[in-house]
């Protein structure tokens, strides 16, 4: 395996959380291939790319074996247009209906070849990172390997598995817990906090804000002044001077919406099953990680419960027009591209 | 990487209550982009991949909505995914996972629903549909229905191309097309036929109490046909003709034996080289 994963040399896309990710792919470039280069180099260069992402971990020969050249597709029907037309509507005319495709308002493509992954998905680490349980592709595979994942209320150890469409698929909760948690910190800092859970909470939350003061100040610095007040405002909502200033004054609705996140965040140690702990692997009382919100997503295949961390595939991911459901990175052209070459030998 | 992350990046630490992609904001300036100018930015989690969308997902209230109107209301699962223009397939696993959740719970197990709420802050969440459109199938608070209920899956027998030559007198429809395919009409495949139907007695101007007594014949009709399923199956199951076992079902009918099955001395290929271990399926 490798051994840097988030090298900052060379910006990839991985699938992972961390804040060596998310930095990556703020600053990585669009991925495009030279046409200067022969078509046989353009397809390897579009492979190579794709595979820093999708099941990096894995095998060339393991993803081969499971790519498929087909894609699934669905394609969304209307009540009230199989109700009026026969379908003979299409066909009339010169051939494409008396309109053409006008009648149909503007027709989005569907994005096949953004689906190229799909078969990947598939594959029980992955779909447990997708349903937000483990926060890489490479946690899901180490939390299979290690017995924590149970597929349809039985042990699974192969991370290979592929999921079928119905199956059930959960994961050991404190393991969700530590994946999707703060870090612990020093043993000692837990231990002089044992008092009250409430009051470890509030000192931490308060710790962070200043934190954040201290963070917003030097973005101000590094900005300078030409930065307009809203820009500001949705800047530093998190600094708790502006959120009371704004709190007296008009809050425009994004704060609101901040300032409440905000305390719900600080509510989480509030809730009756979220205890002080010092034997728990992750921060007690609970509090989500950072830099988790702007990899937040769960895509439409799977319905997730996290409150006792069970999950279902509902069916294979597909492609309607303007929507590929299969997660990915890269823009369809290097996709396609990655695609023609896995299509070379079959 | 430090500054970024205690820059720009500051607004990604923690959760703000809606989804923080990295393509709501500019990559240059890092300020954020305008909603009601590029409104598919905000929810586009990779920067280059348009295609792909965070789409919403159900809140926990809708989940429990969707497993009490299955569980005490009794309704069928049919009925409830068009209520609520929920799919068919996510109405029936989110009562298993409900399902799941509850015994858990008897069983003195503890919830996440801390680790819920925090998710509610960084995912796009749907709500509750308010009773009074929620019969209507208008689902959610951002708006229109959760999702569209009448995806049709792409048949793999109806993904080659077909040249057919006909008439241009001839009425080329949908259940043409279908069994040129060696399929049935889309309008049977959808995954709620009956909504079809419906939609196509209200076009024809039928006054509502005969629309009533229409449905109510087909209800009747369809839980007549279910009896009769269920009578059959439990008539084979008595003869023991059908034995279930997890997810399958086996059928037996008469064989002669001494041809096939077991040989002894002949090697099982479970232990050997070059054939994938991996289990299939787990029922």
């Amino acid at each position: 395996m490798r051994r840097k994963l988030n090298a900052l040399r060379k910006p990839q896309f991985r699938q992972s959380w961390s804040k060596y990710a998310l930095y990556n792919m703020s600053r990585a470039p669009q991925p495009r291939i030279s046409s200067q280069k022969t078509f046989f180099q353009q397809k390897w260069a579009a492979k190579a790319e794709v595979r820093q992402y999708h099941g990096e971990h894995l095998t060339n020969r393991q993803w081969q074996n499971i790519f498929r050249h087909t894609m699934k597709a669905s394609v969304p029907m209307q009540n009230t247009r199989l109700a009026v037309d026969n379908g003979s509507e299409m066909a009339m005319g010169r051939g494409s209906g008396l309109q053409g495709d006008e009648t149909y308002g503007r027709v989005r493509t569907v994005p096949y070849m953004s689906q190229l992954f799909w078969p990947m998905e598939r594959r029980l680490d992955m779909a447990v990172h997708r349903a937000m349980f483990a926060s890489s592709a490479r946690q899901g595979r180490q939390f299979v390997v290690h017995g924590f994942v149970k597929v349809n209320g039985k042990k699974m150890v192969h991370p290979g598995y592929m999921l079928n469409p119905g199956d059930m698929f959960s994961v050991d909760q404190d393991q969700v817990l530590f994946a999707t948690g703060k870090p612990k910190r020093s043993f000692k800092g837990a231990e002089g906090a044992t008092e009250t859970a409430a009051a470890e909470g509030e000192e931490k939350a308060e710790g962070e804000e200043g934190k954040d003061k201290a963070i917003a100040k030097e973005g101000e610095t590094v900005k300078g002044t030409e930065t307009k007040p809203e820009e500001e405002g949705a800047e530093e909502a998190s600094s708790p001077i502006v959120s009371k200033k704004s709190s007296t004054e008009a809050e425009t609705e994004e704060e609101i919406k901040r300032r409440e996140a905000k305390e719900k965040l600080k509510a989480l140690s509030e809730d009756p099953n979220n205890v002080l702990d010092i034997t728990k692997p992750y921060a007690t009382p609970w509090r989500p990680r950072d830099y988790m919100a702007p990899f937040a997503f769960i895509p439409r295949y799977l319905e997730v419960n996290h409150n006792t961390c069970h999950a279902v595939y509902l069916r294979h991911p597909v492609a309607k027009p303007g929507l590929a459901e299969a997660p990915s990175p890269y823009p369809e052209e290097i996709l396609q591209m990655a695609f023609n070459w896995y299509l070379r030998r079959r | 990487m430090f500054a970024w992350l205690s820059g720009p990046g500051a607004v990604f630490k923690q959760p703000t209550g809606e989804p923080q992609y990295i393509s709501s904001y500019d990559r240059s300036t890092w300020e954020r982009k305008d909603k009601t100018r590029n409104p598919d930015a905000f929810v586009q989690p990779y920067p280059f991949n348009r295609y792909f969308k965070s789409q919403p997902v159900l809140s926990d209230a809708f989940r429990e909505d969707i497993y009490t109107r299955v569980k005490r209301d009794n309704h069928s699962i049919r009925q409830v995914s068009a209520a609520l223009n929920v799919s068919i397939e996510r109405v029936a696993a989110v009562v298993r996972l409900k399902q799941v959740e509850k015994e858990h719970v008897a069983n003195g197990g503890k919830l996440c629903t801390f680790l819920t709420k925090a998710l509610d802050q960084m995912l796009p969440v749907v709500d509750v549909p308010t009773r009074a459109d929620g019969g209507s199938g208008s689902g959610g608070g951002g708006g229109g229905p959760f999702e569209n209920i009448q995806e049709l899956p792409i048949h793999s027998l109806a993904r080659r191309q077909v040249f057919v030559p006909t008439s241009e007198s001839r009425e080329f429809t949908r259940a043409d097309a279908g069994k040129e395919f060696g399929l049935p009409a889309a309008d049977v495949m959808v995954p709620h036929p009956d909504l079809v139907t419906l939609a196509k007695e209200r076009n024809e101007i039928i006054p509502l109490e005969e629309r009533i007594m229409r449905q109510k014949e087909r209800d009747r009709l369809e839980e007549i046909r279910r009896e009769a399923e269920k009578e059959r199956a439990a008539e084979r199951r008595r003869q023991k003709k059908v034995l279930e076992v997890g997810r399958w079902k086996w059928c037996f009918t008469e064989a002669e034996t001494g041809k096939v099955g077991f040989r002894y001395g002949f090697p099982l290929p479970d232990r050997k080289k070059g054939h994938v271990k991996i289990p299939t399926h787990v029922s």
